[in-house]
């Protein structure tokens, strides 16, 4: 869903900030994948089962705070933060709690994907944080919706790719 | 050039472990700095953080078999991290050899940790109890977590992607730490 790309499309100019560069490429990356997850987490919700549902909520709602923070911050850099899309592609079907769970998986690996190319794309330090914080919260929670579906390790050496 | 003077500033607050490493580990008095011709690599000391919490993974497990399972996977994500440190460290990384010998290669009967409580680089005894030696690598992950990701947010950018890699995999051991 979510890739590290290269350098997503719509930032044609340098940043205008005089601290650093890359802030809004950096942001918007995480941004568009934030739109991605809290699109996908509606159908982890559908599927995932009573028993999840509080942790399918906490979770949709720590990205809904990180998208209305990134769309800030995209804003406060001088960019015109990237919108949701109507539909994404799923990577598999969904149609039960395991596969529902997978999906919760990937959708925070994307996540992680996408602010840990982010903490790369800029160096400043503060948006360089604000990735790096979004980057270790998407490692714990795939690791927490791992262990609800046991089957490799939990953890792994470099979440994000 | 800002960028210089940041990352100076950092590699003064790490000068002192950095030194203490290598006056740990390497033993002689020739140890010379191939690089730079100042300050140690400040990677130097996240490698040695990492072989650090490999020994105490290796003496832990080695200490309390029920557990060893579900650390072996942990103490692993730390051997990767090691190794991806090497990678980059190039040269700089072998200033201390013996400790990469000893601690990457965990079949191998390492000669220093997992023996002897008092082997680990840190110096720490495994805890009498199997919560506390738990607790003991649950408080080490998250200051290694900090420690990298600290380093991240001046490092160049192929640095700061594999130490901020690095410290969300540790944040997310503590999840998993039984």
């Amino acid at each position: 869903m979510t890739t590290p790309a290269p350098t997503p499309t719509d930032t044609g100019t340098p940043s205008p900030a005089p601290t650093g560069t890359g802030q809004v490429q950096a942001l918007q990356t995480g941004l568009a994948a934030e739109h991605a997850v809290i699109w996908g987490y509606g159908l982890v919700g559908a599927h995932a089962g009573d028993a999840l549902l509080g942790q399918v909520r906490d979770d949709d709602d720590a990205h809904r705070t990180l998208r209305d923070d990134t769309i800030g911050l995209v804003a406060r850099y001088g960019g015109d933060p990237v919108s949701t899309e109507p539909e994404y592609a799923l990577p598999f079907p969904v149609t039960d709690r395991a596969s529902a769970l997978r999906l919760a998986i990937h959708l925070e690996e994307g996540a992680a994907a996408a602010w840990r190319y982010a903490v790369a794309a800029t160096d400043d330090v503060e948006v360089r944080r604000t990735a790096l914080t979004a980057l270790s919260d998407a490692a714990v929670r795939a690791t927490r919706w791992r262990l609800a579906l046991p089957s490799s390790p939990a953890t792994v050496a470099f979440p994000g790719g | 050039m800002v960028a210089v003077a940041r990352r100076s500033v950092l590699i003064g607050g790490s000068v002192g472990v950095g030194l203490l490493v290598a006056g740990c580990t390497s033993g002689g008095p020739s140890s010379p700095a191939p690089t730079s011709p100042a300050a140690p690599d400040p990677l130097l000391a996240e490698l040695a953080d990492e072989r650090s919490l490999i020994a105490a993974y290796d003496a832990t497990m080695a200490r309390y078999p029920a557990v060893r399972a579900r650390l072996r996977s942990v103490r692993d994500d730390h051997a990767a991290h090691a190794a991806a440190l090497v990678n980059v460290l190039g040269a700089a990384a072998s200033s201390s050899p013996s400790e990469a010998t000893s601690s990457s290669g965990s079949s191998t009967g390492s000669p220093t940790s997992g023996a002897t409580p008092s082997a680990a680089p840190s110096g720490r005894p495994v805890p009498a109890t199997v919560a506390a030696a738990v607790a003991v690598l649950r408080a080490a992950e998250r200051s290694a977590a900090s420690a990298r990701g600290t380093v991240a947010l001046t490092a160049a950018p192929d640095r700061a992607r594999l130490l901020a890699g690095i410290s969300a995999s540790e944040a997310s051991h503590a999840a998993v730490l039984p």
